[in-house]
């Protein structure tokens, strides 16, 4: 059994026109040193725009099918709050994942995605979400604009505790232009204490404070840590590192996840479960704890 | 340019952003992710590289081809023969 608790729809009208550019932009820089003056941001554009194309996740689960992934965690975001220009509303873009897991149900499990500073409508969608859809989390991205203390996550945080399913948030910095200043790592400490029955799954472990982070997710039963984004670690001696201390530390907190499709590019989802599968420093037992025995204690299947 | 040019291009280009020590060892069946270790800059700029290059039209292969799906130098070489100008 194969777990990946961390994927997007790698589908372009479900995102923000800024988060795509942004991402674009963020690796210009890098491109014009390597190509000089055969830096041409339109081809650039076409090519990243042009590998998001999987409306119905037939491309995912066929990466899933070489990797040898049974199930993923198929993450619903929302970046349309400040962009009058975004073609779908939260409602279609729900819809457009719920459609991803109609057609894959054995393979497929949603979050719901929500930025908190729409009106609380959307709490009823969020629980439409669970109620009809089988949604089975709720995923935030507090760089969109808001704390993960913000109280009008509160009613998600309620619902998420009443059903008993838990809540995905990304850590760290994202865009430049994004609100970057928010200290995760304190917010969670607060929210453990309010929501005692909640269960949180923090993204990108490795990313930034990796210290703090295996700290936290130690001392606090109910926070575990994803792994997505490791590849920003690729082919670092600084990999094998956190990777040693993960397993050393936290092996009961830690879930595989891949990100797909932010490192699509940087290689298909059998690289990213070959390094884990054949790593010779991971114990067999870690590796079943990370590929799916605690995906199933958080997911409860 | 006929199959046999664009091969030989491919590859050179390929030499050309590879480190060092594999220039010698290069082929057109090697991995270009797993294999020869390029990474998404080096990936990207092949594309705009091989329009200078192989008279390859990079600005409609950008709008039509899905780039995460090339996995070799074989698979580049399809694509530019598809996309000549």
């Amino acid at each position: 059994m194969l777990i990946d608790i961390h994927t997007h729809l790698g589908y372009s009208k479900v995102y923000s026109d800024y988060f795509i550019n942004g991402i674009i932009e963020s690796i210009e820089n890098p491109l014009k040193e390597q190509m000089g003056a055969a830096f041409n941001k339109a081809i650039v554009s076409n090519i990243i725009r042009g590998s998001l194309n999987d409306k119905d996740g037939s491309k995912l689960i066929k990466q899933m099918d070489d990797a040898g992934i049974d199930k993923c965690v198929l993450l619903m975001t929302d970046f349309g709050y400040e962009d009058t220009n975004m073609e779908f509303s939260v409602s279609e873009i729900l819809e457009v994942h719920n459609q991803v897991r109609i057609k894959y149900p054995d393979r497929v499990i949603p979050f719901f995605g929500i930025d908190c500073r729409r009106d609380v409508s959307y709490v009823d969608l969020f629980e439409k979400s669970i109620r009809d859809y089988h949604f089975a989390g709720l995923k935030i991205y507090p760089p969109c604009g808001f704390d993960l203390t913000d109280k009008r996550l509160f009613p998600y945080y309620e619902i998420c505790q009443s059903y008993g399913i838990p809540v995905l948030s990304h850590t760290g910095d994202s865009l430049v232009t994004m609100h970057n200043d928010y200290d995760y790592i304190g917010q969670v400490k607060d929210l453990t204490k309010m929501f005692k029955n909640l269960q949180f799954i923090l993204a990108h472990i490795t990313f930034e404070r990796f210290e703090e982070n295996i700290r936290l997710a130690s001392e606090l039963e109910n926070v575990y840590f994803d792994l997505a984004a490791f590849q920003l670690d690729w082919g670092k001696e600084n990999l094998t590192y956190k990777v040693k201390k993960i397993f050393e530390l936290i092996p009961d907190k830690i879930l595989f996840g891949t990100d797909w499709p932010i490192y699509s590019m940087l290689g298909q989802q059998k690289r990213w479960v070959d390094y884990f599968r054949n790593n010779v420093e991971i114990s067999e037992e870690n590796k079943k704890k990370l590929f799916y025995l605690n995906a199933q204690n958080v997911l409860k299947i | 340019m006929d199959d046999e040019k664009i091969k030989k291009v491919v590859l050179e280009i390929i030499k050309s952003i590879v480190p060092k020590n594999m220039k010698k060892t290069v082929t057109l069946e090697m991995e270009l992710r797993d294999e020869l270790n390029l990474d998404s800059i080096k990936l990207i700029s092949l594309v705009t590289i091989l329009e200078e290059k192989a008279n390859f039209d990079s600005m409609l292969a950008s709008s039509e081809v899905d780039f995460t799906e090339i996995m070799s130098g074989n698979d580049l070489v399809k694509v530019v023969l598809e996309y000549q100008k």
